[in-house]
Parts: structure tokens; sequence; C-alpha cells
């Protein structure tokens, strides 16, 4: 598949007939970040030298992408990015008891097609797909034991801590070193704005959806579609994770590694800057 | 002997103005202003309206007053159409000099200038500025009835009408004051009164200036009578039926009809509603005004009855370039009758008679003939004969006419380019849209073949051939009844119709007889069939071509003119002082080098115009009225009537490619829709709702097209509705990127 996309990238790049492009550029670089808020997720973080626990901010999980397209016509771009998304998961495990902390990153080839519905490529109103290849490395995998204190208080005015019980916490657990890998290959919808600040610099602004994630895991491949399924067995993850006696067991809790990348793959607004070469 | 030599310098004098004249008719291309352009014309509008403004020291007008007056009259002023320094505009300032002649302070404070405008009419503004129209002058009777009228304009500056009536009309139209609790229509009435006293006022006032001076007092009356006439042609006389004719084309005298609509309009017509008294009206007060004062003024001419007759010429000459462009053609060619009567063998007579006959048959034949010619019952006087005439020609006999005229004209001006363009396009349109085949036409005169005709039909025995439809038995009942009852039609006519009348087919006899028109025709019949099936053959062949190539343009120079630049507030009023000035950044925009690129820009525009710039300021108004007309034609592709104008500015620019093109920025906030509300429920959608109401939405329009004066063809056009905010980036993106296509190979 991927050699598939290259090959097409660079056939349309090649057959492409003259084009305006912005002030005559017909490559551009871009810069971008984007967040990906997670509504429905939790993500909390160690607080007062761990002693207390308290979500952190949902709506900031931030990937990076650098890229390079080209105008192949007054209202169509195509262009090849690569994206790292470095995932820091934290979860509570049961309502007043445990934490799960693991590390993931994903990086990712993206081919994306833009059409500009409102404007001359690549400035204006334009929507498009990705095809995003990629490829997710658990780095590191922490279980934390924890008991919280079962009335949480209010921080700020959104936010809430739970003290920790330090005699009945057990941190920092290492469940597992051994890098595990997921692939993934995601279609996502891109709807946004490229506006122009400078002879040579524009302004991004953009929203991503997914339309399609499949991910293969080294047990099973599977979409995005069945984890939305309340029915949906996480034990079919294939998630290993050795137990304290040294046995084979799957780790069924309900955040695990590809959920998160599914979440993190869900919906991203993003913003960016574009030079023009 | 001394008295004898002062005779014969006066003659001799008198025939070279005379010769002068008719030299100066002869020439007659379109009428340009001269000299060094007004410091009225070069100063910016937003610099105007801001001393204006602070000028208005009782702030008893509000801006929207001095922005909407200045930026209006500015824009009259750059339009390229209005004359100065020229015989006609040097004219009118003398006889306004004359009736001032005791206010040198109020001559000082006033400018007066020419429109180029069919319409008649004068008009004063409250900067002192006063328009007459050309149109205004070619009716004219004499030098006293301008002056008169120069008088009540005046009167309306020394009044402060203007001004006056822009407050009144407000507290209208707001129901302030007295307004109060009064319906639309009653607003509508007393906005027409408020009018109609202004007028009394200013004819009473004006009467008052013009008494001041030696003009005859009676021209008071008649200039009314000018004004009731105005509608109809400088003159009413009675349509030459033999106009068209020549030795082949013979039109038949059941052409033209037997009577005209009369003209209708009464001294006392309805005003009720109406900006202006009726005539009767205003006569009856200016007799009271004058009353039994004694009035010593007996003078037609102050300035010059030489000048008066030569600036009406040239006005009436003017209002034919302008008929021509607005496609009034009809009106044209009573005009053109009209003039040939004094100037007989008038180049630029004949040459507009060809440039109307053509426009007619253009659009006859792209059946858009009712947008060029008056319906029958709004066409009063003498001029209804023509008009009555040009509806009842079919297409073909349209075509002929106006082959043969053009054919003729381009035999006569055998050197002139601009004919054969004509000729040759005309011979297209008779081959391919008259529906006549080249084997039709008859190489006998039209007389002999329109009364051997007639005689065919009058001897013909009606009786034996019903014996002998009864008789054939092979004829079903239903096509007897209907052979017979053709038959007694016929009988019951005594000529044939102007539809059945073919006078048309013998009307190219000359050019029958030596087989040249033939070869012609079918000459241009195989080139328009090879052109078919070569359009079908590319369609062929761009049927499964997903994207056909595209044939760049290719243009190296273009011509930007005055570019449009309109920016809209947020209460969708526009902001003329913002607009001026982005006008301004735009120019600039348009005449950036691109390196990328290999096209060289030049620019005619109306904001960058230096003192010796009047040539620039013709160009202008000449360019104007082209792309008018050549966008009122639309799809008819025809060779405008300012072509031959056009050459020169072609020659000069080394191109004959012109872009027209513009932006309009608006911004707006959105209004609350049911699609906000949705929004709103959905919580994490909702910051995006209200961001949405408040935030300012920017968008703008731009358009652009280009034309080739080589042929009055649009080769290029583009418009389009952009959902973002127009920074100089994104305007300078949309300017690159239209060059691009013009340059596009």
């Amino acid at each position: 598949m991927k050699l598939y996309l290259t090959t097409l990238f660079f056939l349309i790049s090649l057959t492409s007939f003259n084009q305006s492009g912005y002030l005559g550029s017909k490559y551009n670089i871009t810069l971008q970040c984007n967040s990906v808020p997670l509504f429905f997720g939790f993500k909390g973080k160690l607080v007062k030298n761990k002693t207390a626990f308290q979500y952190g901010n949902r709506n900031l999980n931030l990937s990076y992408l650098i890229g390079i397209n080209r105008v192949i016509h007054d209202q169509l771009q195509v262009g090849i990015s690569y994206k790292f998304t470095p995932i820091q998961f934290f979860g509570d495990y049961s309502s007043n008891y445990g934490l799960i902390h693991h590390k993931i990153n994903h990086q990712s080839i993206l081919f994306n097609f833009r059409k500009v519905k409102q404007g001359i490529s690549p400035i204006g109103r334009q929507s498009g797909l990705n095809f995003e290849i990629g490829r997710s490395n658990m780095t590191e995998f922490k279980y934390s034991i924890v008991e919280f204190e079962s009335d949480p208080k209010q921080v700020g005015l959104t936010n809430l801590r739970w003290d920790i019980n330090p005699d009945a916490t057990e941190t920092d657990v290492v469940i597992s070193s051994t890098p595990r890998t997921v692939n993934t290959f995601i279609v996502k919808y891109f709807y946004g704005r490229t506006f122009p600040i400078h002879k040579k610099l524009a302004l991004d602004y953009s929203l991503t959806v997914s339309l399609l994630r499949v991910f293969k895991t080294p047990f099973k491949t599977f979409t995005g579609f069945q984890l939305f399924n309340d029915d949906f067995d996480y034990n079919e993850l294939g998630i290993e994770i050795l137990d304290e006696a040294g046995v084979n067991t799957y780790y069924s809790d309900e955040y695990p590694l590809a959920f998160s990348i599914l979440k993190h793959n869900d919906f991203s607004l993003n913003i960016g800057l574009r030079y023009f070469l | 002997m001394k008295l004898i030599n002062i005779i014969l310098s006066l003659l001799f004098l008198s025939i070279t103005i005379t010769y002068g004249q008719v030299d100066k008719l002869n020439n007659f291309t379109y009428l340009k202003a001269k000299g060094t352009i007004p410091a009225e014309f070069l100063t910016l509008s937003a610099d105007k309206y801001k001393e204006d403004f602070e000028a208005n020291k009782n702030k008893d007008l509000d801006r929207d007053f001095f922005l909407s007056t200045r930026f209006f009259i500015d824009e009259l002023l750059l339009s390229g159409n209005v004359l100065f320094n020229d015989e006609l505009s040097t004219y009118v300032n003398k006889v306004a000099k004359n009736i001032l002649k005791r206010e040198k302070g109020l001559y000082k404070e006033l400018q007066f200038y020419v429109l180029k405008n069919n319409s008649v009419n004068a008009f004063s503004t409250d900067q002192g500025i006063i328009f007459v129209t050309t149109g205004l002058l070619a009716q004219l009777e004499n030098e006293a009835q301008l002056a008169f009228i120069l008088a009540h304009e005046v009167a309306h500056f020394t009044e402060h009408h203007v001004r006056d009536g822009y407050v009144e009309s407000k507290n209208i139209k707001k129901g302030k004051g007295k307004y109060n609790r009064l319906s639309y229509e009653e607003k509508v009435g007393e906005l027409s009164i408020y009018s109609k006293d202004n007028e009394h006022d200013a004819d009473t006032k004006g009467i008052e200036i013009f008494l001041k001076s030696q003009y005859d007092v009676e021209t008071i009356f008649t200039s009314f009578e000018v004004l009731l006439y105005a509608y109809l042609p400088f003159q009413d006389t009675k349509f030459d039926t033999a106009y068209f004719n020549t030795e082949n084309l013979i039109i038949p005298g059941n052409a033209f009809p037997d009577s005209i609509n009369q003209i209708s309009r009464e001294e006392n017509y309805d005003d009720h509603l109406s900006t202006h008294p009726n005539v009767q009206k205003r006569m009856d007060k200016a007799f009271d005004v004058i009353g039994d004062r004694d009035t010593k003024g007996t003078k037609k001419y102050i300035v010059s009855e030489t000048t008066f007759k030569l600036v009406r010429n040239l006005a009436r000459f003017e209002s034919i370039n302008q008929n021509l462009a607005n496609r009034q053609y009809v009106d044209a060619i009573y005009s053109i009758f009209l003039l040939q009567k004094k100037f007989q063998n008038n180049k630029f007579l004949e040459f507009s008679l060809a440039k109307a006959l053509y426009g007619l048959a253009k659009y006859k034949n792209n059946f858009r003939f009712n947008e060029v010619v008056l319906k029958l019952k709004n066409t009063e006087g003498e001029q209804y004969s023509l008009a009555y005439f040009f509806k009842h020609l079919s297409k073909a006999q349209l075509n002929v006419i106006a082959y043969r005229v053009i054919y003729d004209m381009s035999i006569k001006y055998s050197n002139d380019n601009l004919l054969k363009k004509y000729e040759k396009d005309m011979l297209k349109e008779l081959t391919l849209k008259s529906n006549i085949k080249p084997n039709q036409f008859i190489a006998i005169d039209s007389k002999t073949y329109s009364d051997s005709l007639n005689s065919l039909i009058k001897s013909f025995d009606i009786q034996d051939s019903i014996a002998k439809i009864d008789a054939n038995d092979n004829l079903s009942k239903y096509k007897k009844i209907k052979l017979k009852k053709s038959l007694y039609k016929l009988q019951n006519k005594e000529t044939i119709s102007l539809e059945e009348t073919e006078f048309h087919l013998s009307a190219l006899a000359d050019l029958v007889i030596n087989g040249k028109l033939e070869k012609k025709m079918n000459l241009i019949l195989a080139e328009n069939d090879l052109e078919i099936s070569n359009s079908e053959k590319n369609k062929r062949e761009n049927l499964y071509k997903k994207n056909p190539k595209e044939k760049g343009l290719n243009i190296q120079k273009v011509v930007v003119v005055d570019p449009y630049m309109a920016d809209y507030n947020l209460s969708n009023k526009k902001d003329n002082v913002k607009s001026e000035k982005k006008k301004i950044e735009l120019n600039q925009m348009y005449l950036q080098k691109h390196s990328k690129l290999n096209i060289e820009t030049a620019i005619v525009d109306s904001k960058s115009l230096t003192k010796s710039d009047v040539a620039k300021y013709n160009e202008l108004g000449l360019l104007y009225q082209w792309i008018s007309e050549i966008l009122e034609h639309d799809e008819i592709e025809m060779i405008s009537s300012l072509n031959q104008d056009m050459q020169p500015i072609k020659e000069k620019y080394n191109t004959s490619k012109f872009l027209f093109s513009g932006f309009v920025k608006y911004k707006n906030r959105k209004e609350f829709s049911s699609n906000h509300l949705i929004g709103l429920f959905l919580v994490y959608t909702a910051p995006i709702a209200i961001i949405d109401l408040l935030i300012v939405h920017h968008y703008f329009d731009t358009f652009a097209f280009a034309i080739d004066s080589d042929n009055d063809k649009v080769i290029y056009t583009q418009s389009e509705n952009v959902n973002l905010r127009a920074n100089k980036h994104v305007l300078d993106a949309y300017i690159y990127n239209l060059l691009y296509n013009l340059n596009k190979k």
C-alpha cells in the first residue's frame, strides 16, 4: 500500500501541468501542530510529589508534523508529511483503585490530497483526505497501584483531585519493558484554511476527522469501528503481558494501547505555518 | 473700397468657418476633453470630502451627505465622459460667463462641464459643479435657451437646493416633524411636492439672473418647449421611404406605415409624482415672474451663432455614438437620416449607418431584436415610421439591406479596414443565418422583380384553378379545402405583404451577375462545415479525456483598465474612503512585476491621473463605453461600434488585450440559525457556535474579464465568491493567478 501511494504521489507530481501556486510557488513546506481533544478519555497526572492524582489537560495532546506539498492545479494540492505523536496516557484503573501509565510514540507518513473550494490552491478554504501509514511503539508500560481518598477535591473551576493514601500505594511497577508495535492505516477527512500572511508564509488552520482506522497488532487486525461496540472484548486486542508468575496473560483494561492510538487519531485541531519555496 | 475689403474679408472668414466646421464634422470620431485636466479631477475624493465636512461649520449636514455627494460626483468626473477645454464646454463656459457678467464672484465659484450622455438634462451640485449633457445641447434651438437653463442651474446652487433637498428628503423618509404619520404614498407625494417647489424656485431665481443679461426673454418659454419634447429626436421630420434605395435595392412602398403614432405629450401633463412641475405650470410661473418688467433682452446669440451651431452639431454627432454604444440602432439611423440632409457624404454618418444596420441584423439573427428596438406603441412621431419598417422586415430582408449598405460603403471607402471587417462578417451572417441559399438571389433589379410578382398575382384566374382542384380525385377533402382557402386569400390581395415581397432577392443583383457572391457564400458555407466537423471531432476526442488540455491565451502584455475596489462595512454600506485608499493600493499590485510570469502590465487608471494626462482621461471614457457595449452584446459575437476608435489605444500600448477586474470586500456577523442552536446544545461544539456568532466574517467577490480589441471578443472571464479576508497577500495571490491565466501558453 505504502509503495503504491508513494508511486501515485510522484506520478501525479510528474504529470501535472504548469500551475500558478501562491505567487508562482508550486512547492511549500508545512510545519504543523495538531491537538487532539480527548473529550471522553481520561488523562491525569500525579501531583504534589505523587501524593495526589488529578485530571490533566485532556484537550491538549499534541502531535507534530512536517511535510512538503505541491500544487498541481488551481484547485488541487498533494503532499507528503511525517507526523510524530508522543502519547502519554493515564487512566484510572477502577473507581478508587489503581492507575495505568504508558508512553507510546506514534510515527506516521501522510499522503494528503487537498481540493481548494474557495481560493487558489494552496490559499483558501479546502478539504481533502489524508492517508496515514503509521507505526506505534510502546516504550514504557508502568502500572501503579494506588488508593484514592474517596472524595475528590475541587481544583480550579473544572478539575478534580484525589489524594492518594501512601500506605496503600505501590508506585511505578514496570509491567513490561518489551517494545510493542501496532501498525496503523488511517484515512482522515480534512477541512481547513490556508491564509497568507507574507509573500513567503501562510497560516494553516484546520480540523481532521478519521473516516477509517485499521490497526494491526501481532495478534489481530481490527478497525476503529469495532472499538465503538460496547460488546467489544478488549482481550482481543492481544496486548500480551507477563504476570508476576511469568505466565502469559492478556491485559484487558479499558484503556489499552490501541485505544490510545485510536483516541489520538479521532478528531484533531491543527495549526501550522506554511513556507513557500 | 474699404467697405468692399471688409465685406470680402468677412465672406472669406465665413467660408473658412463653414468649411472648418464641415471638416471638423467630417473627421468626427468622438468628443474628447482637451488641454490640462482641472484640479477638481485630480484631488482624491477622500480629501475633498474631509475638506467639505470640516467646512460645514454649523453641522446641519451629516457625513453621509458629503460622502455620497463627493464620491458620486467624482465617479462622474472620472468616468472619462466629462468634457473640459473642448469646443462644447468652452462654449458653455462662455455663455455662463455672459449671464453672470455682473456676478463675477459667483462665476468663479462655479465650474461648468459637458457630460457625454443622450439624456436631455442639466444639473448642479452643492460643490458648484454644473453639468450640461450633450443630449441637451443637441436639442437646443439657440444660445439664449442654453443661457436660461444655465441660469436655472446656477439658481439651484445659490439657493442650496441640493443640501436642503437632502435634509428635507431625510425628514420625509423618517417621518420627522410635519411629516409624522404619513403613509408611504404620502411621503412619495411630499418628496415630489418639495422637489417641484425647488424647481419653481430655481425657475424664479434663474429668470432673475437671466433678465440681467441681454438674452431674448421669449426664449425662456421656448426652453420649456424644448424640455417638453425632449424624449423625441432632435427633429421630427418625415422619414424618406426611399432612404435605403439604391440601383438594385428598391424597398416597396408598403414597407412603411401609412400613418404614425402621434406625439401624445401636452403641456399640462400629469406631474403629480414627477420631480419637476409640468411645462404649463412652469410657463405660467415664468409669466408671473416676468410680469410687467421692462425686459430689454432681445438677443438669441451673444457669444456666437456659428459656434452654437457647431456645438449643437457636435453634440448631435456624439448622440449617434451614444446611440450605437447603447444599442439604440433605430434612433441612430433616424439621427443619421436627419443629419445627412445637411452633411451629405459625411464619413462618420455613413460609417455609423453601417454600424447601426450591422447591429440590427446581428440582434435579429440572434433572436434578440426586441432588446434593441422599442415596442411600436412606445414610439411616437415620425421616427415611428422607421421603427415600423425594421419591425416588419424579415430576417433575410434585414440581412440583405445591411449587407447591401455595408458592401456599397466598403467599395466607396475601399482603403478602410474596418469596413472590410464589417463586410466580411455581414456576409457571413447573410450566408449562415438569414436562411437564404446562395442560388436564391436573382440577377434582376428589385422593381422589375416586384412588378412581375404583383402582375402574376393579378393575372391569376381563380375560377380555373378551383375547377382544377375540384376535378382532382387524388386530393382529400381536407387538402381541397386548404388549397381553395389559400387561393381565395391570394385573390383578395391587391399587393403582396412586405414579408412576401421578396425585394431582397434581387437587391444584390450586381453581385449575383458576376457570380462573385455565390462563390463567396459557398466558400463561407464550406468553411463553416469544416469548422463544425473540426469542433465535433475535438469534442469526440476530448470526450474520454478527463482533463482535455485547454489552450492558453499566451498574452504577453495587457492593459489593466481602472481596477475596481469596493469595501463594504458591517452595515453593508460601501465605505467610500476605504475603498478609494484600497483601490490606489490595488493599482500598484497590478503593476508589480512577477519574475515567474512573462507578462507586462500597463494601467489606465482614474486615480493616478496627472494634469497632463488628458489623453489617458479620454481613453478611460472610451474604454468604459467599449466594455459596456461588449458586455451588453453578451453572447452575440460582433464588432463593437467603437472598434475603430480603439485602434489608437491599441497602438499606444502595443497590445490589443484589455483587462477589466476588481474586488468587492464584505464583512458581516452571522445571524442566529438552527445550526447555532444545535451547536449550543451539543456542549462540546458550543464554543464554536458562539465564536461563529461573535466573530466578523470576511469574504470577497472577485471578477475579471479580458477583451481582445482586435475582434471585440471576451477572451477570458472569471468570477468567484471567496470566503477569505482579502488582505494584501490574498489580493496579490489573486492578481498573480489572473495574470498567470492570461499568460499561460
